[in-house]
């Protein structure tokens, strides 16, 4: 497919009830910059049902224009629908570059839409820029488990298409909305949606486990040992006011559920001060917080990688110094 | 947040990060089939359907331009005191100090 505008467009990924997630309004930061670059438009792609709020939050966050395409049979994604839909799009109006989150509706959809445009795909980038040689986009992302970093390019292909993980870039401050906004009328048949979600099973409780917005989080990893463990965790991050974070180790071993995973196939996040406890520091938990403002780390081994990343790192028990700075801030803070 | 059940027609293609079981333990039989088992290899002349421009370094829309070693952060402050409450106490007073808690 030819390029037929040097626009720049960011999928906003909604939710089942048409808002809009945060990795879509936090990929137009960057989308501004790049889209200036190439020379062209910012471009939010909506897709969704009930998308007003979704439509509201891009215009908000910086969209130059906003494509809509609202129907019920997007209110739950699927990977047939969203991919003829944004197929339709990028044949219509042919954009140079396409951001999309690397959620995992994102990382479903990033690959199937760039094999049917027979275009390349990078995948989890960690930073983004235009070429000046080239004037192709150029995404850098993790190679060999972290130990090297790939510049890649998309020079013959379009649209070049880039996933990001959510919590790699920032929200910049909403301004005012100034986008054009087009409404398409786009439906995929029934027939065409092969697969259906026939139950949604909401874990309770786990909706407030919010580490993507948190200031300071307190992580446990295999070093606690158990459920018990995180107890000493869990009462300095209510000292701290901070909210509780793991690694893989203590997720897949069951001390701690999924929503407090952070790292690779956890969340990425970004807080002013990261706290890591008994996590050795494998380089897939490394990719969800090195982006720390401050990181400090207990463990008991002086090899363990997570030393490499920390500003503080206190070779020691956990168990013997967490209870004790607890106290020191609850002291502090009374 | 939590699960969704997802009906799919067939042939689908199915994809796990972490399945929830383990692998099964190799019984002396098996490995013995194993060892026995004639197992076909196919290769690009199989299959044809595949288009061979596509395939390979050759074929591939992204090229990497460049690679680098990424930075190490470098700086960072060991505390490793006698005992772990002295090395808490140690922590607090930098943490505190530098007026990141």
């Amino acid at each position: 497919m030819e390029a037929k505008t040097k626009d720049l467009w960011v999928l906003i990924e909604t939710s089942e009830t048409g808002a809009p997630k945060n990795v879509g309004l936090e990929l137009l930061n960057p989308g501004r910059e790049l889209a200036g670059k190439q020379g062209g438009a910012l471009v939010a792609v909506v897709i969704g049902c009930n998308t007003g709020a979704a439509v509201e939050a891009a215009n908000a966050y910086g969209a130059d224009k906003i494509i809509v395409v609202d129907g019920p049979e997007y209110a739950q994604y699927t990977t047939d629908a969203y991919t003829d839909a944004l197929y339709a799009l990028v044949e219509k109006y042919g954009p140079t570059s396409m951001l999309i989150g690397a959620t995992n509706n994102g990382r479903d959809l990033g690959p199937r839409l760039s094999c049917r445009l027979k275009t390349g795909l990078t995948a989890d980038c960690t930073a983004l820029d235009i070429d000046e040689e080239s004037g192709n986009v150029a995404w850098t992302r993790p190679a060999f488990g972290g130990n090297l970093m790939a510049t890649i390019l998309c020079p013959d292909h379009r649209p070049q298409i880039g996933t990001v993980r959510p919590g790699v870039f920032k929200k910049q401050e909403p301004g005012a909305p100034h986008a054009e906004i087009i409404q398409e009328e786009i439906h995929v048949e029934a027939s065409r949606i092969r697969t259906q979600v026939l139950e949604l099973l909401k874990n309770m409780g786990d909706e407030s486990v919010d580490l993507e917005g948190a200031e300071i989080i307190v992580s446990g990893g295999r070093g606690v040992g158990g459920p018990e463990g995180f107890a000493p965790v869990r009462a300095l991050a209510e000292a701290l006011g901070a909210t509780v974070g793991a690694s893989r180790a203590a997720v897949d071993s069951g001390w701690i559920s999924h929503a407090h995973q952070v790292g690779q196939t956890g969340k990425t996040v970004g807080p002013k001060l990261y706290i890591a406890c008994g996590i050795s520091g494998a380089i897939q938990h490394l990719a969800g917080m090195s982006g720390s403002d401050v990181i400090v780390a207990i463990n008991k081994d002086p090899d363990a990688p997570i030393f490499d990343v920390a500003d503080y790192g206190v070779v020691g028990n956990l168990f013997e110094v967490l209870p004790v700075l607890t106290e020191e801030i609850r002291k502090l803070k009374a | 947040m939590g699960q969704g059940i997802i009906g799919v027609s067939m042939p689908c293609v199915v994809t796990f990060t972490k399945p929830a079981w383990d692998p099964r333990y190799p019984t002396i039989k098996r490995k013995m089939a194993a060892n026995r088992a004639q197992i076909p290899v196919l290769t690009a002349a199989d299959l044809t359907a595949i288009d061979l421009t596509h395939a390979g370094l050759k074929g591939s829309p992204t090229h990497v331009k460049r690679t680098f070693v990424p930075q190490k952060k470098t700086g960072g402050i060991k505390i490793k005191e006698e005992t772990g409450e002295a090395s808490a106490q140690k922590l607090f007073a930098l943490l505190s100090g530098a007026n990141i808690i």
